[in-house]
């Protein structure tokens, strides 16, 4: 597998292509990517494939868009039928296109969890808790236990589902999944309260070196004043157009202020690591390609973000235009899949 | 359980059969540009109701939307004026303090309403005015249905009344608010100073047959030419190549 570093930045790039684009073809292709990604990593890693009914699962999404979509938007050229207009919100024309809406934005939906299917079935999330800084150590255990919580979830199901086939249960309606629902719900919470006792028995929970009062109040006050500075800023960026310049630099001094008080922080928690992880080459090659990615669809965004964007109401055609280049830039989303090692390796 | 949610349904598709009206309805609408030119439209419809979008949408005048909310529909340009939508936020102008916008009104008893509604929550009867004003909190200048529409009518160049300047009553209204209550009458005399008496154009539009635009036809949506997905299926092409090479790898042991 990769390096946590550079599959988090792979994660990130990815993620902001359902994020900022807003048009089928783009987001096909790069679910088609992000498709091929979890095959090939479902090969080496053992626990892609519980992502898979997860997978299934997020089809379920269009259930929702699509309806929601068709009938709160009345309008359109190509009406499909129409409802009493005298009923209040859902009354009136059901049209093509907001159809066609609703489609796509479940389609970002699952793009955006198979991404993240596809980076949660090759990460170590172990390896992934020892990058996060030490002030943010408790922080860091929650997110493991939050990251975790579904694919030992999942794992509980199948064999909760298994033991009540052998017991003779059989699944049919909803309300056979019952017996299913609640050891899965009661076990799915012990199994993360033991996790994370058992991290906390491994020091996850950090030692923190004790300091002295004033070093204490001091690193409050210094927090307090670093996000008034940072809230401040912001409110002068956003409410008078003339100082923009005082806005930025106000809350440049706040996140200056604020990591100065995180090093403050972090140098009192004592961690030891004994091993390192490994940065291989592929490792360099997948950052540069994220890095590649997301650059390239951040420059696409600031200077023509009608590209990007796809709507299907009249005046626009409900045909999408296609752009050869950025859907070249959305297979940058496919990398990991040609750097992954063989098998057995 | 299935009969009865196919009965509902049938039931649904009969009410929901074009019910065809016996005389077409009139509405209004005046849009006062940011120049201090004013277009007014008279729309003509079948249906009993429609709402603010559509009146727009009808009276021929550019208009451009956002519905991708799914609460309700965003005017974002009219005519000239407003954001290129997809391009830029569909309230570019109102980032900040200076806040531009098209405020939407409706006339009431002679009176511009700022419209507690969204324009496509709002339903237009027969004799309904609806006003669009950019800027923050302008009114459109004060026209009567019978200005706008007139008893017969066709075109209609004469110079317009001159929009009488009087202080505003109404709540000063931003884009988020729906409603601000009847606020103060302090509220500074805004707008209608500015628009100077210009010819108004005037737009008749016959009405539309039927049921709203009429489905369009099949033969003008298909797409223009299969060349710009030639692009899409090279790209196709390649994916399929780096989902091949990737296959032989991992079985290359």
């Amino acid at each position: 597998m990769f390096h946590p570093l550079a599959w988090v930045l792979w994660l990130l790039a990815s993620a902001s292509l359902p994020l900022l684009i807003q048009h089928p073809l783009y987001l096909l292709l790069t679910i088609g990517a992000a498709w091929l990604v979890y095959q090939m990593v479902r090969r080496v890693s053992p626990q892609a494939a519980l992502w898979g009914s997860f997978i299934k699962l997020a089809l379920f999404v269009w259930v929702f868009t699509v309806p929601f979509n068709a009938l709160s938007v009345h309008f359109g050229e190509i009406v499909l039928f129409s409802l009493p207009s005298d009923w209040p919100i859902i009354g009136g024309i059901i049209t093509l296109e907001a159809v066609v809406q609703g489609l796509l934005g479940g389609l970002k939906l699952v793009t955006l969890l198979l991404i993240f299917a596809a980076f949660n079935s090759g990460a170590d999330h172990y390896r992934l808790l020892r990058l996060t800084p030490g002030f943010l150590y408790q922080m860091g255990v929650i997110t493991s236990i939050a990251v975790t919580f579904v694919p030992q979830m999942m794992a509980a199901g199948q064999e909760i589902r298994e033991a009540q086939t052998i017991r003779g249960h059989r699944f049919r309606g909803l309300r056979d999944l019952l017996p299913l629902f609640v050891p899965l719900l009661t076990g799915g919470l012990e199994r993360a309260v033991g996790l994370a006792e058992s991290m906390e028995s491994r020091g996850f929970g950090g030692n923190v070196r004790a300091v002295s009062y004033g070093e204490e109040l001091l690193t409050k006050l210094g927090t307090l004043i670093a996000l008034l500075l940072a809230l401040a800023g912001v409110l002068w960026y956003s409410y008078s157009r003339s100082s923009v310049p005082t806005g930025l630099a106000l809350m440049g001094l706040g996140a200056a202020l604020l990591s100065g008080v995180f090093w403050r922080l972090s140098s009192r928690v004592e961690r030891t690591r004994y091993r390192r992880g490994l940065w291989r080459r592929r490792d360099t090659l997948l950052t540069l390609s994220s890095l590649a990615l997301g650059g390239g669809l951040l420059c696409i965004w600031l200077m023509q973000r009608s590209l990007l964007h796809y709507s299907p109401y009249p005046p626009n055609p409900l045909w999408p235009d296609f752009n050869a280049g950025l859907g070249l830039l959305t297979l940058l989303v496919a990398v990991p899949a040609l750097l992954l090692e063989k098998k057995h390796d | 359980m299935r009969i009865l949610l196919f009965a509902i349904l049938t039931a649904l598709l009969i009410t929901a059969a074009p019910s065809q009206a016996q005389s077409p309805h009139q509405a209004g609408l005046v849009v006062q540009f940011p120049d201090g030119h004013i277009e007014t439209a008279c729309v003509e419809f079948s249906e009993e109701e429609i709402n603010g979008v559509d009146l727009l949408t009808r009276s021929g005048l550019a208009a451009i939307f956002d519905h991708s909310s799914g609460l309700g529909t965003k005017v974002c340009k009219i005519g000239e004026t407003g954001c290129n939508y997809p391009g830029e936020d569909c309230w570019c102008r109102c980032q900040g303090s200076p806040c531009a916008y098209w405020n939407y009104w409706a006339l009431k008893d002679r009176q511009w309403l700022y419209s507690p509604l969204g324009a496509s929550a709002r339903r237009l009867g027969n004799g309904d005015v609806d006003g669009w004003a950019w800027g923050d909190g302008g009114q459109p200048p004060s026209l009567s249905f019978v200005e706008i529409c007139g008893a017969t009518a066709q075109t209609f160049s004469s110079p317009l009344v001159t929009p009488t300047i009087r202080p505003t009553l109404g709540p000063q209204p931003s884009p988020t608010a729906t409603t601000t209550g009847p606020a103060s009458p302090l509220a500074q005399p805004t707008s209608p100073s500015t628009p100077t008496p210009t010819p108004a154009t005037k737009i008749f539009i016959p009405a539309t047959s039927g049921k709203s635009p009429t489905p369009a036809d099949p033969a003008i949506d298909l797409p223009p030419s299969p060349d710009r997905y030639v692009g899409f299926a090279g790209v196709l092409a390649a994916l399929g190549l780096i989902a091949l090479s990737a296959w032989r790898r991992g079985k290359g042991v």
